[in-house]
Parts: C-alpha cells; structure tokens; sequence
C-alpha cells in the first residue's frame, strides 16, 4: 500500500462529490446568498453597540433633570463610556482578509487575536468596571449631596457591586473556558505545523 | 465577477467539501462549507489571479476549516480518531474508508498537508499554502509517506 496510490482514490471522491446534488444545490446561487449572509454578519457586529443605543437618551434625560451638575457629569460620562467601550472590542475582532494568509501566518494571527482578548477581558475592571463605578458613583453623589450616608446608600452601591462582580466572573468565566483553551489549541497546531522546520 | 465566481465554486465544490468533511463532524458539514463558501466571496475581489486559483482556494478553505474546528470544538476526539483508524486497518475496508480513517488519524495540519498532496500540488505550492518552508513540506510528505506504509504493509485494500 503506497501513498500514491491513496491519489486515484482521492481523485474519484472529488468527482463524486463534485457531481453531489446536495451541494449544487448550495451553491445555485451562492453569491446571492453570500451578500444577504454578508449583510446578516454586518448586523450581527454591530449588535452590542446598538443594543446600548436605547440606554444613551435615558442618560441623556437623567443629566437633564439633574439637581446637581455633579450627576449630570456622571451621566455624561456614563454615555461616553457605553460609546468608547464597543471600539475597545473591536480591537480584539479579527481582522477579515486574514483567510488570505498562509496557513501558518493565519494561526498566527489568531493567536495574536485570542491573547488581545484575554488581556482585554483579564483587564475588564481598569477599562470598563471601574471607570463605569466611578461614574455611576458621581450620579449617586449628585443627587445625595445632603446626606451622602443615607439607607439607599447601601443598596446603591450593593446592587452595582454585584451586578459588576457578576460581569467579571462571567467575562474570568469566558477566559477560562472558552480562550485559553483556543489558545493552546492553536498553540499546538502552530508548533504542529513548524514541527519540520527547524529539522 | 458573479458568474465567474459560481462557476468557479462549481469546478471546486468536490475539494470544499471534502475539507469540510474532514475538519468537522458530519451534521456540521453544511455550516461549514458554507463559512468556506463566504469566506472564498468576500476574498474574490482580492483575488486578482497573480496567485494560482489552487493556491487562493486552498488558502481560504483550509484557514476557514481549520478555524472553525477550534471555534466550535466539534472535530471527533483523538482517541474516537484512532478507533476509526484502527477499525478501517483491521477490518481491511474499502480504499475510501481507509483514505478517510487515514486523513482523520493525522493531525490538523499533517492531514491539511496530505490532501493537497493527494491534489498533485506541487511542493512549493504546498508550502506557499502553508507558510512553511519547502524542505520542512518534503520531510513531513516524506514522513507521511513512511506512516502509512509502515501501517498498511501487507494489507489487502
């Protein structure tokens, strides 16, 4: 049994699949269904930063009833932050066109990618939580500047911290599960395919 | 530039899934060769064919195949891998089943470098494909080759 011989073999199941009715099918009128699919992706990516647009006018009235220009600043803040924090993901997105690449140069720019995400998500409290804890803190101080210390105090700051203690645990979560693991994988693959080169 | 790109895609549409076939579990296959289908459309405008079609397809379909095995971790575990080889070794089955048990026994990319390989691509455009260096491709041909006849020596396939 020689390699080569494995060719005619191959050779006669690319001309069956070639003749699958299935993917003729498919692929009918594939670039007709690849602008609608283009268009559907476009939607998809630019999702997160739509889904925050309702919250900037509810910002922008809390700013405008505000009793103090303290909690004003704070909503002001707020809505520049909610418009920053989606073009600090997108660094972390791949970048198209690297399917182009040789294979090699394409795991490796997916490593870059899956790294820039892990450090971004590891670092989720410098860029989002603290900044947004900070402004949030500044709409509380606005509106209590009589009495800081009063029972909703508590509850305020309680209710934040969970819901932030939450996002970082689910984002901590994502590290831990889904990218280091992707990491090593690729990792793996890479030395995989460089196993020869320095032979 | 639609046109070209269906008929194109109707000439290669054995080799798409194929990989597709390889690099993913069979209920998933249409998903992928779809992800290769849209990743092949969106680089066809920068395709300008100074590189060979083979080069370009090959590119795309293998870097999508070999994103999205990672992306949705459903590729069959190693050992389920060795299982079917073994099972295709030992029960001396057709040349098809041992071509597919053969690619699925390899790693990612020895099994991306054996079907370029059984395509009659040249070595250099192999390695160009594959970023690597044209010796490191005829080592890893040359040790492919070896695995497979030490496995199958003596069997009636």
């Amino acid at each position: 049994m020689k390699l080569d011989d494995l060719k005619i073999q191959w050779q006669k199941e690319i001309k069956m699949l070639n003749q699958s009715p299935s993917l003729n099918m498919q692929i009918e009128d594939v670039s007709q269904n690849m602008e609608k699919l283009e268009k559907q992706i476009a939607f998809r990516d630019k999702r997160e930063t739509l889904l925050l647009l309702p919250a900037i006018p509810v910002f922008i009235l809390i700013a405008w009833k505000a009793e103090h220009w303290i909690s004003a600043l704070g909503c002001l803040l707020t809505i520049a932050l909610m418009l920053t924090q989606p073009f600090i993901l997108n660094r972390a997105k791949p970048t198209p066109g690297t399917q182009l690449l040789s294979t090699k140069s394409y795991l490796e720019n997916q490593l870059t990618m899956v790294n820039k995400q892990i450090n971004l998500l590891n670092s989720i409290w410098l860029w989002s939580l603290l900044p947004l804890f900070f402004t949030v803190s500044l709409i509380y101080i606005g509106d209590n500047l009589d009495d800081l210390f009063k029972w909703t105090m508590p509850l305020y700051f309680g209710f934040i911290g969970i819901v932030f203690i939450a996002v970082y645990w689910l984002n901590a979560r994502a590290v831990k599960k889904d990218l280091i693991p992707r990491k090593q994988e690729l990792e793996k693959t890479l030395a995989d395919l460089t196993a020869d080169e320095s032979k | 530039m639609t046109e070209s790109f269906n008929r194109l895609i109707q000439q290669n549409q054995g080799r798409i899934r194929y990989i597709a076939m390889r690099y993913c579990r069979s209920d998933d296959k249409d998903d992928l060769v779809q992800e290769i289908l849209m990743q092949l459309w969106r680089s066809f405008n920068t395709f300008k064919g100074d590189a060979q079609v083979s080069t370009w397809l090959y590119r795309v379909a293998l870097n999508t195949a070999l994103g999205y095995a990672r992306k949705h971790n459903k590729m069959p575990a190693q050992t389920e891998l060795n299982k079917s080889h073994e099972k295709a070794v030992t029960e001396h089955t057709t040349q098809a089943d041992l071509l597919q048990a053969y690619l699925n026994a390899l790693n990612d990319t020895d099994a991306a470098l054996l079907i370029l390989y059984l395509d009659d691509i040249a070595v250099n455009e192999i390695a160009d494909i594959l970023g690597i260096s044209a010796n490191a491709t005829s080592a890893r041909i040359s040790r492919i080759k070896q695995f497979l006849e030490s496995t199958f020596v003596g069997g009636d396939v």
